[in-house]
Formats: C-alpha cells, sequence, structure tokens
C-alpha cells in the first residue's frame, strides 16, 4: 500500500486527528538515527555512519538501531498525545534464549503504552512502519518493527506484553518515558 | 491423582499478576513462599532461618570512563542465596530497574531452580542498574570489566560462576572470562557459562531450553500411559523455545497442530508442516509467522491457540498468559511451561481443579541452566562434547529431574509445581544437614 493510499484509507478517523505525511517522518526518523550513531560511533556524519550499517558493521547497526527506537518513541509521542513510555523486548521464552536463539534481521519488538487504544495510533504506527520499512537503509539491515499497543487497563491487569513492564524475568527495556 | 490444593500456597515462580508481587518486593515474596513450604514440610527452625537469608551480599559502585571523556558510575550487585549444594550460579542482568531485593529473591529462586534439576549448584544472581541500549560497545566491555573486577572477590569456578540473563549475553561472558583470566593470570574459561564456542561455550546450548520442555512432555506423557505419536501439540511462541520444543517433539512423533509468534497463530488439525513453516520465518523480513498459508492452515490469534484443541499447550512466549479470565476455557489435558511464569497463581488453582496437570516453568524450562552446567563440566576438564553428547547428558538430567519431582509429587499427594518447590527446599535442606554448620 502506498503512503497515499494509506492516507485515504484512515480519513475516516477521528475529527481531530491529523496524519502526520509518514514518508517525511520517516525520513526524519531515520537521519536522526543516523546522526545518533554517527555521534556514538565519532564518525564524520550520518553518510558515514550509513555506509558502516550498510556494511553490516556490528556497533554501527546497534547504535543505529537503538538511535531509530528512541527517535521513533519521541515522534510517536509527538503525535499522538496518548502515548505515556515505549519500550523494547526480547521475544522469546526466556532471556537467555532470546541471545542463544538472536536471528539477524528480526524484527524489533516495541512495546508501546498508551492511555487507551486508538485506530488513530494504529493507523499511525502501521504508516511508520511501512514508511521505515521502505526506507530500510539496505539488506544487510532489513529490520522492521513489531509494535504491540497495550492500554491503562492491561498494564494494571498485567496481561498480554503488558506483563512485560513489570516483569521479574523478562523486563522489557524503557525506551521512552513522558 | 492428586490431591486438589485446598490451601494457597505461594508460588516460586514470579511475575505475577497486580496483587502479586512486584520487582521491589520479590525479596519478601521469596521469604514468604519459603516459609509456606517450610511449614509444610516441617522444616527444622535453624535450616529454615540460615534459607531465609542470601549468605552474601555485594554492592559495588562501578566508575566507568564513557566514550565522550565523562565519567559514570553505575550500582551494581551480586547476591549469592546458598552454597550449601555446590559453588553458585546465577545470571548477570544489566537494566535500569535494577535492584538489591530483585537480586535477592532472583538469588534464591535459582538456589531452587539448581535444586530441583538436580545439578550441584547453589543459586546466585548479579545485576547493574544501567541502560545497556545506550551503551557503545567500548563502554560495555569496560562496565562489564570493571563490574567482574569488583566482585572478583566472591567470584570463581568453585564459588560462584555466573552466566547471562536479562540484556547480557555470551560476548559479555567472554568479556568476564578474560578480565577474570587477566586479573588470575591463568585461563579461566570456567569462571562463567554462556560463552561464544570459541571461549570454552558448549554445543547444543541453542536448543537446551527447547529440548528440556520436549523431554519434559515426553516423561509427563509417559506417566500418563499416553503415546507420543497420538498426542497433538499446540506451542504458543516460535522463538528459539518453542521453535526447538516443537521440532524435537515432531521428531519424537507428535503431530505440532498449532503454533504462534508475535503475529499471531497457525492452526492445522491435521499437523503443521515444520520444515515449511521454518522457510517462510526464514524468508519473511520480520522473521515471523505472519502471512504464512498451506492447505489446512487457518490463523488464529494468540489466545485462540491457548484454548485450541491440542493434547499438550506449551505457553513458550510471555509470561500471565494463562489467567483467572481464561483457565476455565483451556482444553490441554496436560501443560508443559517453556516460559517463566506463564500461569497465574489463580489460574493454577482453576486448572488443578479441572484435573489439566501442569509442568512447572522451575522444572520444564531448566534445559538452559542444565546445559550451563554441562558447559562448566567441559571448561573444567578442557575436554568438550560433541553435540549429540551434551544431549545425552541433558536428557539423562531432565528424565531424573522429571522423574524425581513425580514421584515426590505423588508420595506428597500434591501438584507438580508444588511438589517442586518442596522437593527443591527439602534437597538444600539435607544437604546443608549433612555437612553440618562450620565450626
Amino acid at each position: 500500500m502506498s503512503d497515499t493510499a494509506l492516507r485515504t484509507s484512515v480519513t475516516t478517523l477521528p475529527a481531530e486527528f491529523v496524519l502526520p505525511d509518514a514518508a517525511t517522518t520517516a525520513e526524519t526518523i531515520l537521519a536522526e538515527a543516523l546522526t545518533y550513531c554517527a555521534q556514538r560511533l565519532g564518525v564524520a556524519g550520518p553518510e558515514a555512519a550509513l555506509a558502516l550499517v550498510r556494511q553490516g558493521a556490528g556497533k554501527a547497526c546497534s547504535h543505529y538501531e537503538f538511535g531509530l527506537v528512541r527517535s521513533l518513541s519521541e515522534h510517536l509521542a509527538a503525535l499522538d498525545d496518548e502515548v505515556r513510555a515505549v519500550y523494547q523486548f526480547d521475544d522469546d521464552a526466556t532471556p537467555e534464549d532470546t541471545i542463544f536463539g538472536a536471528a539477524a534481521g528480526a524484527a524489533i519488538h516495541l512495546i508501546v503504552w498508551a492511555r487507551r487504544k486508538t485506530n488513530a495510533l494504529d493507523a499511525l504506527v502501521d504508516a511508520l512502519d511501512r514508511s521505515l520499512a521502505r526506507r530500510t537503509v539496505g539488506p544487510q539491515q532489513p529490520r522492521l518493527l513489531d509494535v504491540q499497543v497495550v492500554d491503562d487497563a492491561e498494564v494494571s491487569a498485567r496481561v498480554g506484553y503488558a506483563a512485560l513492564l513489570t516483569s521479574l524475568h523478562h523486563p522489557a527495556l524503557p525506551i521512552w518515558r513522558r | 491423582m492428586h490431591t486438589p490444593l485446598t490451601e494457597t500456597l505461594p508460588r516460586f515462580q514470579v511475575g505475577l499478576p497486580a496483587a502479586e508481587p512486584t520487582r521491589q518486593d520479590l525479596w519478601d515474596t521469596a521469604v514468604g513462599l519459603l516459609d509456606a513450604v517450610a511449614e509444610r514440610l516441617r522444616l527444622d527452625p535453624g535450616i529454615h532461618a540460615i534459607l531465609r537469608q542470601p549468605e552474601r551480599e555485594l554492592t559495588v559502585a562501578i566508575p566507568v570512563v564513557m566514550d565522550d571523556g565523562g565519567i559514570r558510575v553505575f550500582t551494581g550487585h551480586r547476591v549469592q542465596h546458598s552454597s550449601a549444594r555446590g559453588p553458585c550460579k546465577g545470571g548477570i542482568r544489566y537494566h535500569p530497574d535494577v535492584t538489591l531485593n530483585e537480586v535477592k529473591g532472583l538469588a534464591a529462586m535459582m538456589t531452587w531452580k539448581c535444586a530441583v534439576v538436580g545439578i550441584p549448584y547453589g543459586g546466585a544472581k548479579g545485576g547493574v542498574a544501567c541502560d545497556p541500549a545506550e551503551f557503545s560497545q567500548n563502554e560495555l566491555a569496560r562496565l562489564t570489566r570493571r563490574y567482574t573486577a569488583m566482585i572478583m572477590p566472591i567470584l570463581g569456578p568453585r564459588r560462584d560462576i555466573p552466566a547471562p540473563d536479562v540484556n547480557t549475553n555470551p560476548q559479555i561472558m567472554a568479556w568476564i572470562a578474560d578480565t577474570a583470566s587477566m586479573l588470575e593470570g591463568a585461563a579461566m574459561p570456567e569462571i562463567v557459562t554462556g560463552k561464544p564456542l570459541n571461549v570454552g561455550g558448549s554445543k547444543g546450548r541453542k536448543e537446551a531450553t527447547g529440548r528440556g520442555v520436549a523431554i519434559v512432555t515426553a516423561e509427563l506423557l509417559k506417566r500418563h500411559s499416553r503415546r507420543l505419536d497420538e498426542t497433538t501439540v499446540a506451542v504458543q511462541g516460535y522463538g528459539n523455545v518453542g521453535e526447538a520444543a516443537a521440532a524435537i517433539l515432531h521428531d519424537m512423533g507428535c503431530r505440532i497442530v498449532a503454533v504462534s509468534d508475535v503475529s499471531g497463530g497457525l492452526c492445522n488439525p491435521h499437523g503443521l508442516d515444520l520444515a515449511d513453516i521454518n522457510r517462510h520465518v526464514a524468508a519473511h523480513p520480520k522473521r515471523l509467522l505472519a502471512g504464512y498459508q498451506a492447505a489446512g492452515v487457518e490463523r488464529l490469534s494468540n489466545q485462540e491457540l491457548l484454548e485450541c484443541q491440542a493434547d499438550v499447550l506449551i505457553p513458550a512466549a510471555l509470561e500471565h498468559q494463562i489467567r483467572q479470565d481464561n483457565a476455565d476455557r483451556i482444553r490441554a489435558r496436560f501443560i508443559v511451561e517453556g516460559a517463566n511464569g506463564p500461569t497465574t497463581q489463580e489460574a493454577d488453582a482453576i486448572l488443578e481443579e479441572r484435573g489439566v496437570i501442569v509442568a512447572p516453568d522451575i522444572l520444564a524450562n531448566a534445559g538452559g541452566v542444565a546445559v550451563s552446567y554441562l558447559e562448566w563440566v567441559q571448561d573444567l576438564q578442557s575436554f568438550f562434547w560433541e553435540e549429540a553428547e551434551v544431549n545425552r547428558q541433558l536428557t539423562a538430567i531432565m528424565q531424573h529431574s522429571f522423574r524425581e519431582v513425580w514421584d515426590f509429587s505423588q508420595t506428597q499427594g500434591v501438584s507438580l509445581r508444588l511438589g517442586a518447590s518442596m522437593l527443591a527446599v527439602d534437597k538444600v535442606a539435607e544437604t546443608i544437614q549433612a555437612r553440618g554448620i562450620w565450626p
């Protein structure tokens, strides 16, 4: 689905919701991620970082991923007031098995804690995910997002992915909090 | 048949719902459940008092030079709950919310887990309050090396052997081994487990937890005179553990009728083609089940998977999946807990009343710590086994520990979960009594 089609598909959302230009936002997120990556690596700038990410350099990919997640979280929160916090989590039964079973190119798993679940937030996440995926920097880094939205009721009851926010065995990593 | 458990007894598996423990009160909860088991076992008061406190707690302030030249100081802990049965064993976690009480509680849980699975270890845990995602590799290495040096007085292959946990990995274990080796002036790979293969790691670790889940499932079915080739299995969570468990049970003859991951699930009452599914996952840009299509395969949600028609349900994803509100809709006769704490305390009572047999996580997902033990054994003898030998030893350990838990639970007339907890405390207490109190 194109970004234009996406914009069309969400015209039924609440009137106060204005869908951002996903393509532009995704470009901004990627640029911020690469700038962060360059700063952490101490290389000349985003283009130098991009080259390292495209080569699949471990440190570069790691910083790029964190930069991507952090920037995405900030943009999500800026675009939707319902967002309380964003966490990153590992997807496996035990923390040890996450690392032993890590597959290159696996999705980046995020939990977005919102006051309430809305179609608007779902549409925003979906649009950003698609735009980011389309602009993924190269075949060596085909990472995309797996975003689980949880609401206050789920966090309070510790059900589903919300349980990971206060998990003893496998706590999600807080990335951004309002 | 088990006698229904009429009293509410705290569990060793934490990660419980809102009214139950949070990270802050984990130690209080650990003590509470020990008290409850001790009362049931009529534990000697002196032994009980010993186990109500960690043997040793060490808190360190870890200075790290960051890449920008600034210095930051992080708080780290290492807690040894009990060394009665052998050197202490337990992971090291890096997370912003790490607290001493959390580490103490997790150390106690490692004591019980090692005892249940019958490996000669006590329990320990370590943690550093930090946000590892923000660190460069160099900063992470410096933090790890300094933390290792600061807790080194209580570490050692015969004292305390760390392992990976939340946000730590084989690379970090390699740095720990290297730091210890440099400080001692001698190779010490056996001071830590979960290392990469070329630093003294063990073959077979990747599938170990899933293999353990499969072995426990097979043993459970055997005790109920169920043929593997007539058994259907549903697996929630198609990560490392779930995928390995499904593959091994399939090889044993079981029919895998449903699997799921974060993107939802697949179901075919006639059996899923796991090889075909694995090819799809490998080719999927997100490494997910999403988009898989095959004749006879229907999509279902994770919730629907829990309630699907299967003889065995293996929750191998998240905690709190089987709760009070869905426990009465679980159709499986057997549940084997691949994940930590997938069943809440309320749900556990409902399942027990309905006659659903639950193999608890403390036993079912102990394959990982069992192969950690085998890695340590190989490091100590400087002789490394082929994967087949590791798997053979793991099978023996899991079968033996299942048999012990089963027999103990039958004798006591309690569930496998309660039996495993009681057996663990009983084993540690017996060892303390046999060794005596020095001097």
